[in-house]
């Protein structure tokens, strides 16, 4: 070992994080060579004399109150934005004429439901713990732009990656298409982790909501309609009838349910999910 | 009608202000000392440690639970002290290392026993002009040499903290240390503990 790189492993040294396989070398290199061996101790006296007479100092009192004061001002203006467009939203002269102009179209849909509905709709997904339900509800606030990812990116292993980190207990699956970009977030519902995976493909929006096959199909806390289980049992894939531009489509793939809502034509999406 | 959904607004806020004290607020000491040792001064410090933590809470939704949340303190700390403090920049690459080197060819000739340069050097010196001399150094050399020597993390730790690769923190916490001898031998100088030429 010669002197310059001896020096490059000053630091290593003096930090205790020296390669095993270097060791021997360098310590034999610094019993040979005086000028080698003063820099290094000189350098180690450096860190030693920063750590013995530079003090750790415990935040003083009164700038830990400056900081708190300045926090719980900036929570009451967080709070009074919350409040204000609630406030203005719920005054007299807007909230009455949305709800009378809220009720009349409820019924109005109601009117149209209720002719077309059978008594036992196998394809109904109303309820709350609804996989198809839950991935319109989330894509809609998605849309609305109160459902935030946790990462934005152009690579889909980044995708696979932060789910990993996130520990998701299931094979997150990741299309593999050309996209301006690539969003993750994962949640939790019941106690169960969902992935949820955004796609923005030239303008549109394509979002997948993933759970364990496991938990979707047999577990408690979910459920999804009998025509669709009938459905994935057989071939693997669902395309739910009660969207007629057919804009939400279920598969399971590597034991993982996913369902798909997009923004696309029926064709474009289909074509989309399986060229994988 | 109204005081339910206020209440849900005011419930969802206030969870967030304690998750945001619950993980924040403990790691204040750690972010004081960085802003007081990267400042150089109890006031700006203080406005650094509050700027820091009030962007922290703004963007609050952002930081990804379950990662490093004082490498992401530390990120928001370092973006704010280079934003708003940083006027003169000392560049690395324009530090004379000549200079540098011509210490070690000084302290050489003086001195072959470094046990003897060391009480000669660093046994007179006291905190005021160690923490002097650190505060000298560039912003750059200034931040690894604190976080290694004082704050104790690791090279991984540092590297993620400054955004730079470890070979590069490997780097600037050699020539940051060579520079604090020379600063530090200065000051021994001045203090006649060294005789000048």
């Amino acid at each position: 070992m010669d002197c310059s790189l001896a020096e490059e492993y000053f630091g290593d040294a003096i930090d205790r994080v020296l390669p095993t396989e270097v060791e021997q070398e360098f310590r034999m290199h610094l019993e040979g060579c005086c000028k080698c061996r003063n820099a290094y101790e000189l350098e180690g006296f450096s860190k030693q004399v920063v750590r013995d007479h530079v003090k750790y100092i415990t935040t003083p009192k009164v700038v830990r109150a400056a900081v708190t004061k300045s926090l719980k001002a900036a929570y009451r203006e967080s709070l009074g934005r919350g409040r204000g467009w609630i406030e203005s939203f719920l005054s007299p002269g807007v909230f009455i004429p949305t709800l009378a102009g809220g009720v009349v179209f409820a019924a109005f849909i109601l009117l149209l439901t209720l002719r077309n509905e059978s008594p036992y709709d196998m394809s109904a997904h109303t309820a709350p713990n609804d996989v198809i339900n839950l991935t319109f509800k989330n894509f809609a606030l998605i849309r609305s732009g109160q459902f935030e990812p946790a990462l934005v990116t152009c690579s889909p292993e980044s995708i696979a990656d932060f789910f990993e980190r996130n520990k998701v207990d299931f094979a997150v699956s990741v299309l593999k298409v050309p996209c301006d970009s690539y969003s993750a977030i994962w949640s939790e519902y019941e106690g169960v982790k969902v992935a949820h995976v955004l796609y923005k493909i030239g303008g549109e929006m394509l979002y997948v909501y993933q759970i364990s096959q496991d938990e979707a199909l047999e577990g408690p806390k979910f459920s999804l309609p009998p025509a669709a289980k009938i459905a994935l049992a057989k071939s693997g894939w669902y395309t739910d009838p009660n969207h007629p531009n057919c804009n939400v489509v279920v598969w399971t793939v590597n034991g993982t349910l996913c369902v798909a809502s997009s923004t696309m034509k029926k064709d474009k999406l289909l074509a989309v999910l399986t060229t994988q | 009608m109204v005081p339910p959904l206020v209440t849900i607004v005011s419930r969802g806020t206030r969870k967030k202000q304690a998750e945001f004290e619950a993980e924040a607020l403990p790691h204040m000491d750690v972010l004081y000392n960085f802003a007081l040792r990267t400042t150089g001064n109890e006031d700006d410090a203080q406005d650094l440690l509050q700027e820091t933590y009030l962007k922290a809470y703004r963007f609050w939704d952002k930081y990804e639970k379950g990662t490093n949340i004082r490498a992401w303190l530390f990120r928001i700390m370092k973006n704010s002290y280079i934003n708003r403090y940083r006027k003169e920049t000392k560049e690395p690459d324009k530090v004379d290392y000549d200079e540098i080197e011509n210490f070690y060819n000084t302290i050489r000739a003086e001195s072959t026993d470094p046990n003897d340069l060391q009480q000669k050097l660093f046994g007179h010196l006291l905190g005021d002009e160690v923490t002097k001399a650190l505060e000298s150094l560039p912003d750059d050399f200034r931040t690894v040499v604190i976080l290694c020597d004082i704050e104790g993390l690791t090279y991984e730790e540092i590297a993620e903290f400054v955004e730079c690769p470890i070979g590069t923190v490997r780097s600037r916490l050699h020539r940051g240390r060579k520079l604090l001898q020379a600063e530090l031998y200065e000051y021994a100088k001045k203090q006649g503990v060294i005789k000048s030429d």
